[in-house]
């Protein structure tokens, strides 16, 4: 159909341009196209679009109907639209992390269009290029070169050109003829002599920030900057100086950008190195010194930012330090004024007098408040309360240093602030400040000013500083002046301040009300209106406040105020602390749980961090980046260890933790733990006073320890159902939340949740080329990379992968993970370099050359690092040797990695593979069960499980998954090292551990675990019934979805004992039981000693447990019966012991009373080894050596 | 966390505080000075002010006097030394003033006189019971911006980074004069118990940990480490340190720094001990008691971003439990 330009001709000039151009019967209709039938059609695509949201519409490309009605808009509305822009974005925030469309043109044309209209177009292509959209296709590249190309860099163009082309961007024909043109347009422009210079335009809300921080800004829009077409005519520009910055990656790469990098926003602060600092001062100053300390090497990240005003501390040559800068500003220079007369403006004369009327009583002479008293009008406030915008004032300061001298009167002037302080006066209780005597310094009252007229002298030249003499200058101070004042005098000034105040309605005390000054030093306050100016109450005057007793007082009384408002001392200071708004610090983690918590969910750091969910604080919240405190002996467990024959005193932690529990209610205070009427409430556990500690001290056999006392876990969660599953999400975040609320962040925490950085990705590439290296046989090595790394923000750090362990026992695929379709994998990795200085004195540092393990989570899981690091906090560095040390842990958007220490020696199950061959395995050679750990072995074995099982319930955390592949073996023997001794008993306490220290097992994979120190006491657990479950290694409540505590532990341990031994799983037989039953079993295993007095109506509801193999009878039987009858059935013999009460009341009976035969049972299997090692000649050193030089292999 | 029995005293000053001290003698005996010119003498036991005694200029440092339990000073803006009475309150004036208002003063256990160091670059020394006026007066190439003294050491830091190191038993001249190890400017100076070096902290969130002894082994064991420093995405925070205090017993010492932290540290063992949650306000002074089961931490604004809101000036008294300063012993691998 032909189209007459008639018809166009009359809107030509409203025709926004479209590269591609525009068909042209479209325009057509769309200029004749009604309103109505515009909206109608607009409406229709909202509500396509909306309906392929809530899935009802089925569509495979779902960014089609975004493109059509882009498309449709921009054909439609010839002369624009304005939330096209907004639809454009929206589009593409939709999509961006749709890999779907990662090589849909459609798509990288949408974004073209974008960042053609945008103020830096070259940060939308880095952020292309990081996210991998569009990155196949030519466009990609021309267009990016283009955005390169007028802003004058020449070289990146280049080298993207060249970048497009190596990847074999397509189409292949086009980008090169890009390539070309641009080539010769390069060397035809160097040609000419037009140099324009090229001014980077002044960044602002960029539009990235804008798309993604959804905001309907069309600033960025005003002017578009960037048109490029084919064929533009280029000014030459020379390269900017700054063209190949570190900072300009071309096309960086995820590991060395930061995808939420700053795109030249107001708040990115460049370091200054400070060189005008080290002033040389003299010809006398040696040198003489040794070689300078290097400082720690560690690479500070890109910006670092100083706390202090740099500006300030050097002026002229001269360094001042803060206390020089803080006396400078308390004392004034007055300006030099022009006239010698003062002017007070009508309004200001008018409510002086109102003002003083009301106020002042007859006695005070406050001769400053006649009419002619000057009274100036300062919006400032002083130091508590300041208002006083800090580069004004300095302003101010300097600008007086530069004025010529006029007149030579020192005055003071003072603000006396606003309503607060006199409303604070007004409550003020004179009692409390006369409480004390109060000294008076005998000085006389010229000698101060003095003091700081001399200072300011001295810093300044003498011929800024402004001396006025007044007329007046011997008169007597009024008393009220007299800084030698007692207080009562004072008070009652105030009060009567206030009372009059009080009476005043409505009195100008508003925001623009007058502020009375006083003047001080030898003036009369009349005498000196001559000198001083007037200021409107607006303007921010030039003189600074002065240093009076006035002020000292009012702010004395505000101080004193808010002590009364924080009195109590001990519950108060966590208060002020919890609630102030100084002091909250900030989750870390995004919390995307349902949550009643007035924090916004999904609140990333940085969102709280720029203060959207502060309440009004004006001071930056600092992140708490400490490590966690690493408790020098969890003295309790450590006394245990030291008495292991005679513990019968010491109390298994969550024991002691009950008993200073009912010491409080015997004291009569009520301190409950779980506060049932608040939901949501956070509580604090019992604060333990001196005397509960010294009770509990006395109750421990050692005299010389320390009872650590750690019961103050400092939140609980109370609104928990009971039972809960405790691996859901949604309540680990919460828990991770509070945690971030209430404890340090640990050092080894690394929180990039922006960064999209995958060490996982990596690691598959190592893994490819190391298959691929496999495949080369020829003999020549696979020339790939070694696949060296580091992450984000750490570059002294790298890393070397090295192979995967995932074979056989280290893969780990929790099972919520799969859930949602993450996975976990566990990688060998060598540390390259670090710098030899530890930056931070970390406990976990990592040296040169180390092997670590990487263990590898998509989606982020911090969990299992925060259970580390609780752990590391609240056990002793004894029983830490039996739990793995965790490194660091690396969180970003899509993974975390948590680095751990490796075991080079291998898993329990590792051993038990190979013992038969290795000659440590039970029954020599002919036995059919030839994969077995001999006996002692195992019991040793035993015995380090059930300590560090017991040692870790009593900090109160529950492992979830033990079994034979989570107990790494640890063998750390330095042959140099003495290690004689047969055995010693507790693990290495004893001082003549000789060795045995070193030996044992280190159990890992806490991402099960649960801390049961953030729920309520009587917490209980429960998993739904899982599909297959497998009773060698889940316990019986899990399987059965029973609710749980400890006892899955025991159970996991029972299975690993049995593998040991047996060495096949386990299998067990499960037969209805009573109590009689259990009782039977109690006595005939020597379980417990049971007390039958009240149990008699306990129902048992779980079956009894026992193996189905049969023990060995060249076993010590009753050894091992003993423990799988305690292990197994744990949780029934724990409730008849909880049920067991002697005497009828429940002191001093602890939450798991089981624990004491499991300690008996301990250390009768010690007995055992002993015994086993003395007479029969056996050593177990041998066999542990035999082990390592087995798993070395 | 256990966050122990730490409360905070009543009736702070109502500005700046610039020093806390306990005394030598008496652990509940603390003074406090301040820029709302009173010094204060707090009965921390009880949580309780024993007296006020108010000056006419902001007070920048005092001390007790090493060998009469019962005699405190302290110096400020008003260029003089002054000596307290601290049961009468009864304050006496030293002569000699210094030109310029006095930053820090110490006094010596060993020979029981009062070193003060001033911004008019001088160092002046005085014996209360020779003279009312001092008895040395040592001047310097720079201001003197911190200083402390022990085992017959005197360390001070003035402008320009210099550390001048006097034997006190031969003032004519300095013992060492070394630069600073920092490249910015020194906060504070705090000498070892064992009177084997000193510890200096710099505003630029760093200390370091030297010592006297020239000898190369020795001076090889000297070392800075970063702290009070923080990272918020890609910004790295610096915070000056503005306090250090050594534990009497253990040896081991705490920084306090204007994001209000306080880490405790082993400096023998280059370990960290544990960090203190952040106080309101900066740390400006720290100070343990005699017996070192006390510490006290005065939350005040130091002024080094000028003029801006703050928290309100406090001091909090932290129970120390002993775990908490206890050094660390080189985990074995």
């Amino acid at each position: 159909m032909e189209i007459e330009f008639n018809d166009i001709e009359r809107d030509k000039e409203n025709i926004v341009s479209l590269k591609h151009g525009r068909k042209a019967s479209s325009l057509v209709e769309a200029l004749n196209l009604t309103t109505t039938d515009k909206n109608k059609i607009i409406q229709d695509f909202e509500r396509r679009i909306q309906k392929q949201e809530e899935n009802e519409l089925e569509t495979q490309d779902e960014l089609d109907i975004y493109l059509k009605y882009i498309n449709w808009i921009q054909q439609n509305f010839p002369a624009g639209h304005k939330d096209l822009n907004e639809l454009r974005f929206k589009t593409c925030r939709k999509f961006k992390a749709n890999s779907k469309y990662k090589n849909d043109l459609r798509f990288l044309e949408l974004w073209i269009s974008v960042a053609r209209d945008a103020k830096e177009p070259i940060e939308v292509f880095k952020y292309l290029s990081i996210n991998e959209i569009g990155i196949t296709f030519s466009l990609f590249y021309i267009e990016y070169a283009s955005a390169m190309k007028f802003m004058g860099k020449y070289k990146q163009a280049d080298q993207i050109f060249q970048l497009g082309i190596n990847r074999k961007a397509l189409p292949e024909s086009e980008l090169l003829r890009n390539y070309i043109q641009f080539q010769k347009d390069l060397i035809s422009f160097t040609a000419e002599t037009d140099l324009t210079i090229n001014n980077n335009p002044k960044p602002a809300k960029t539009i990235l920030r804008t798309i993604f921080t959804a905001e309907n800004n069309d600033n960025v829009f005003e002017v578009p900057m960037y048109q490029p077409q084919s064929g533009d005519q280029l000014k030459v520009r020379p390269d900017s100086s700054d063209e190949l910055n570190e900072d300009e990656n071309v096309l960086p790469t995820a590991v060395t950008a930061n995808a939420w990098a700053d795109f030249g926003t107001e708040d990115a602060v460049v370091k200054k190195k400070n060189s005008n600092i080290s002033a040389t001062f003299g010809d006398n100053f040696e040198k003489n010194i040794q070689k300078r300390e290097k400082g720690p090497k560690k690479t500070v990240p890109s910006i670092t930012e100083l706390r202090f005003s740099e500006n300030k501390l050097m002026i002229d040559g001269e360094e001042y330090c803060f206390e020089e800068y803080k006396l400078k500003s308390y004392s004034f220079v007055p300006s030099p004024k022009k006239n010698s007369s003062v002017e007070l403006g009508d309004a200001t004369k008018q409510r002086i007098s109102k003002f003083e009327n009301k106020l002042y009583t007859s006695d005070i002479s406050h001769s400053n408040l006649t009419e002619d008293a000057t009274l100036t009008t300062q919006k400032k406030k002083f130091c508590l309360s300041p208002t006083i915008n800090t580069k004004e004032a300095m302003l101010d300061v300097f600008q007086m240093f530069n004025q010529p001298l006029s007149d030579d009167t020192v005055f003071g002037l003072q603000t006396q602030d606003e309503e607060e302080e006199t409303i604070s006066a007004f409550v003020y209780k004179p009692e409390a400040v006369q409480s004390f005597g109060v000294f008076q310094d005998t000085e006389e009252v010229k000698d101060d000013d003095q003091a700081i007229k001399d200072f300011v002298m001295k810093n300044c030249s003498s011929d800024d500083v402004i001396n006025h003499k007044s007329k007046v200058e011997n008169e007597p101070l009024d008393t009220h002046f007299n800084r030698s004042n007692t207080f009562p005098d004072e008070n009652e000034r105030d009060v009567n301040l206030n009372k009059n105040k009080a009476n005043s309605s409505d009195e100008s005390f508003n925001e623009d009300s007058i502020k009375l000054y006083e003047l001080k030093s030898n003036l009369n306050a009349l005498n000196i209106t001559d000198h001083l100016e007037t200021h409107d109450l607006e303007e921010e005057g030039d003189l600074v406040n002065y240093f009076t007793p006035k002020f000292d007082k009012i702010a004395k009384k505000k101080n004193a105020f808010k002590n009364f408002d924080l009195m109590t001392p001990i519950t108060e200071v966590n208060s002020f602390r919890e609630n102030s708004i100084y002091t909250t610090s900030l989750s870390n983690f995004s919390f995307t749980g349902n949550f009643d918590h007035t924090i916004n969910s999904n609140a990333t750091m940085s969102t709280i961090l720029s203060g959207s969910n502060q309440s009004s604080n004006s001071i930056s919240v600092d992140f708490n980046l400490s490590p966690r405190k690493k408790s020098s002996k969890d003295s309790l467990m450590q006394n245990e260890n030291e008495l292991l024959l005679k513990n019968n005193d010491i109390m298994h932690q969550d024991e002691l933790y009950t008993y200073s529990k009912i010491a409080d209610a015997e004291k009569g205070t009520e301190k409950s733990l779980v506060e049932d009427t608040k939901p949501n409430r956070m509580d604090f556990g019992d604060k333990l006073d001196e005397e509960t500690i010294m009770e509990s001290r006395s109750k421990s056999n050692d005299v010389g320890s320390e009872l650590e006392v750690d019961y103050e876990f400092p939140f609980i969660l109370n609104d928990i159902s009971n039972p809960v599953n405790p691996y859901d999400q949604v309540l680990i975040n919460k828990i991770l939340y509070f945690a971030a609320q209430y404890f340090e962040q640990p050092d080894g925490l690394v929180l990039l949740q922006k960064t999209r950085f995958s060490v996982g990705e990596i690691f598959k590439t190592a893994l490819i080329n190391q298959e691929k290296s496999k495949k080369l046989k020829s003999g020549k090595n696979y020339i790939g990379e070694d696949l060296i790394f580091h992450f984000p923000e750490e570059e002294d750090i790298s890393y070397k992968f090295q192979k995967k362990l995932g074979e056989g026992n280290y893969i780990i695929f929790s099972k919520f993970f799969t859930l949602l379709g993450g996975y976990a994998s566990v990688f060998l990795v060598e540390v390259l370099n670090n710098s030899d200085e530890e930056p931070y004195f970390s406990q976990n540092f990592i040296k040169k050359n180390e092997l670590v393990a990487m263990k590898i989570q998509s989606p982020s899981a911090p969990w299992e690092y925060y259970i580390l690091s609780q752990l590391q906090n609240r056990l002793s560095e004894l029983t830490l040797k039996s739990i793995i040390n965790p490194l660091s842990c690396h969180v970003f958007q899509q993974e975390s990695v948590l680095t751990l220490s490796y075991g080079k020696f291998g898993s329990i199950l590792d051993c038990i593979n190979k013992a038969h061959k290795n000659g440590f395995g039970s029954g020599g050679t002919t036995s059919s069960l030839s994969s077995s750990l001999d006996e002692v072995l195992v019991a040793f074995f035993t015995v380090e499980m059930l300590n560090v099982l017991e040692k870790v319930h009593a900090c109160g955390i529950i492992h979830g998954d033990v079994k034979a592949d989570n107990f790494l073996v640890r063998l750390d023997i330095d042959e140099e090292e003495i290690w004689d001794s047969p055995y010693q008993k507790g693990g290495g306490e004893s001082e003549d551990a000789d060795g045995w220290e070193n030996v044992g097992i280190e159990l890992i994979d806490w991402g099960n675990s649960i801390d049961l120190r953030v729920f309520p006491e009587s917490q209980k657990f429960i998993k739904g019934a899982i599909k297959k479950a497998d009773p060698s290694i889940d316990p019986w409540e899990i399987r059965n979805g029973k609710e749980f505590t400890y006892e899955i532990d025991w159970y996991g341990c029972a299975s690993v004992i049995h593998v040991m031994l047996f060495g096949k799983y386990m299998t067990i037989l499960e037969e209805e039981a009573d109590l009689s039953y259990y009782l039977t079993y109690a006595s005939k295993f020597k379980v417990a000693n049971i007390h039958i007095n009240k149990i008699a109506d306990l129902m048992i509801t779980k079956p009894h447990l026992k193996l189905s193999n049969n023990l060995k009878r060249y076993w010590n039987m009753e050894l091992w019966q003993r423990t799988f009858e305690i292990l197994l059935n744990s949780s029934v013999y724990n409730e008849i012991l909880l049920n067991c009460q002697e005497n009828g009341d429940i002191c001093g009976v602890p939450e798991f009373p089981l624990i004491e035969e499991i300690k008996n049972l301990k250390l009768d299997l010690e007995k055992f080894i002993i015994n086993a090692t003395k007479s029969s000649g056996k050593s177990l050193r041998t066999l542990l050596k035999k082990i390592k030089s087995a798993q070395l292999d | 966390m256990a966050t122990s029995n730490e409360f905070e005293l009543v009736d702070p000053p109502s500005d700046g505080i610039s020093s806390v001290k306990f005394s030598p003698s008496d652990p509940a005996l603390l003074l406090c000075t301040s820029w709302d010119k009173s010094l204060r003498l707090y009965d921390v036991k009880n949580n309780s002010v024993k007296f006020v005694l108010n000056s006419k200029n902001p007070i920048l440092n005092c001390c007790f006097d090493k060998l009469d339990v019962n005699k405190g000073y302290y110096a400020g803006v008003s260029r003089k030394l002054v000596s307290v009475d601290l049961i009468t309150g009864l304050t006496t004036d030293y002569g000699s003033p210094h030109t310029q208002p006095i930053r820090c003063l110490e006094s010596s256990k060993e020979t029981g006189t009062i070193f003060t160091g001033s911004w008019d670059k001088s160092v002046k020394q005085f014996d209360p019971r020779t003279s009312n006026d001092a008895i040395g007066e040592y001047a310097q190439p720079g201001k003197i911006f911190a200083l402390d003294v022990s085992h017959h050491k005197l360390v001070f830091a003035m402008a320009g980074r210099a550390v001048y190191i006097y034997d006190i038993r031969n003032m004519k001249e300095p013992y060492q004069k070394r630069e600073s190890t920092l490249k910015f400017m020194t906060r504070t100076v705090k000498c070892m118990p064992n009177g084997e070096g000193y510890v200096s902290s710099s505003i630029e969130g760093r200390v370091a940990v030297e010592f006297f002894d020239p000898s190369e082994e020795v001076q090889a064991k000297k070392y800075a480490f970063k702290c009070h420093r923080q990272t918020v995405d890609t910004k790295e925070i610096v915070y000056p340190v503005n306090a250090v205090a050594f534990h009497p017993v253990h040896g081991t010492f705490c920084t306090g720094g204007s994001d209000g932290v306080v880490g405790i540290w082993d400096g023998f063992n280059k370990k960290r001990l544990k960090f203190l949650p952040a106080y309101p306000a900066g740390i400006s002074s720290l100070d343990f008691s005699c017996t070192g089961d006390i510490l006290a931490i005065a939350s005040s604004y130091t002024y080094e971003e000028g003029e801006k809101d703050h928290a309100p000036d406090s001091i909090f008294i932290r129970p120390i439990v002993e775990s908490e300063v206890l050094p660390k012993h080189i985990k074995k691998t």
